[in-house]
């Protein structure tokens, strides 16, 4: 697995939230919050494609706002919020109105860039209840999917968009 | 209409049925490759060549080999007794194709393109076969090199692998390319045969990129 990092003389503790609960671990300053999620927290679902900020297969909710994990070093998630995909759902039993659509509306196959995407989305439609095609189409311009295309992802985003409307609720 | 009632009356045939697979890629609980725990895995980092084209005088991993968690480096010579050819084996062996194509496992006195490896360093962790193959030192002379595959078959072209003769990038449609219509230029090493020879055929006279 991803065993980047050693624990050296160099490494130092980072403290930070992810999911909504706390969490410690040790980190080399170098080592980036994606490696730092997958290999220390052992929270696999984050993935890592490119390792240089352009497929966004790795990307977060850092304090709500969508980063690049593997541009990000954990040393600078101190005292941060994280979001991952494990997180996304409110629970293992509830499924977000985003994982509902790309199932229904086969937004996925692979799923190697789905995390990413979802979290993207996730964070649109928490500011933007009602987006357009083009506001999806936009947030969907910093991922790649190589084997779905974009077309179903972009339905999928609008359908859990109006899921979320009907019930009034939050995006996340 | 009968043939629908037939259709319908098999189990599973015109229904919807949903990806089971996707519950666990939704949740970010899907296994990848790079999610499976191998404890005690070594980690492979390639030593690749900057430029496009040049001959490799000498290579130097003493610095490498001493660096904390370094397992082993290799490189060409090293890999002597060890191997059966210096190329990697075809994957589909053709008449078409000439011998000696595919590439090196490791470059040996001559690199033909960015990126090709001369070398490969083992280590515990991933950061520290990165950090070793960074002080794998290497002498290099420049050699020129051609970025367009059309400049590639003309006869001033400069030519990579002495080993190899000048002419290897054919000019001699194969029967496969009858039908091509005359190009106004020797485009003849990636349409005379299979678009795998395409690839093969650029190292033979200058690195593609």
């Amino acid at each position: 697995m991803t065993s980047t990092m050693a624990t050296t003389q160099n490494s130092r503790p980072v403290h930070l939230s992810v999911n909504g609960k706390p969490c410690q671990g040790m980190a080399e300053p170098r080592l980036h919050l994606a490696d730092f999620l997958r290999g220390e927290l052992k929270l696999t679902g984050t993935h890592v494609g490119c390792e240089h900020g352009v497929c966004g297969a790795c990307t977060v909710l850092v304090d709500g706002v969508s980063a690049r994990s593997c541009l990000m070093l954990a040393v600078q998630g101190e005292g941060c919020a994280i979001t991952t995909i494990e997180g996304l759902a409110a629970s293992e039993h509830d499924t977000h109105p985003l994982q509902q659509a790309f199932h229904e509306l086969h937004a996925l196959q692979c799923g190697f860039c789905t995390p990413g995407i979802l979290l993207s989305l996730s964070e649109l439609l928490a500011a933007n209840p009602d987006p357009d095609e083009d506001a999806v189409r936009d947030v969907l311009s910093g991922h790649l999917c190589r084997c779905t295309g974009y077309q179903n992802i972009v339905a999928a985003a609008l359908r859990a968009a109006q899921i979320l409307r009907e019930r009034g609720g939050h995006a996340r | 209409m009968h043939a629908e009632r037939q259709l319908t009356a098999i189990p599973g045939m015109g229904a919807s049925p949903g990806r089971i697979e996707d519950d666990t890629l939704l949740r970010g609980k899907a296994c990848f490759l790079d999610d499976v725990p191998v404890p005690d895995a070594l980690h492979a980092c390639f030593v690749r060549s900057p430029h496009a084209h040049a001959r490799l005088h000498g290579v130097d991993a003493g610095q490498a080999r001493a660096m904390p968690g370094v397992v082993a480096v290799y490189t060409r010579q090293d890999l002597f007794g060890h191997v059966t050819s210096w190329r990697m084996p075809l994957g589909f062996p053709l008449a078409a194709l000439p011998e000696n194509t595919t590439p090196f496992a490791l470059a040996g006195d001559e690199v033909a393109f960015v990126g090709e490896a001369y070398a490969v360093v083992v280590a515990r962790t991933r950061h520290e076969a990165e950090d070793a193959a960074a002080a794998v030192l290497a002498e290099f002379e420049v050699l020129p090199a051609i970025a367009d595959c059309r400049r590639a078959v003309h006869d001033d072209a400069p030519g990579c692998a002495p080993n190899w003769p000048a002419t290897c990038c054919r000019t001699t449609p194969s029967p496969m390319a009858t039908a091509t219509p005359p190009s106004p230029v020797p485009t003849s090493c990636w349409t005379t045969t299979s678009g795998s020879i395409a690839a093969a055929a650029i190292p033979w006279k200058g690195a593609a990129w």
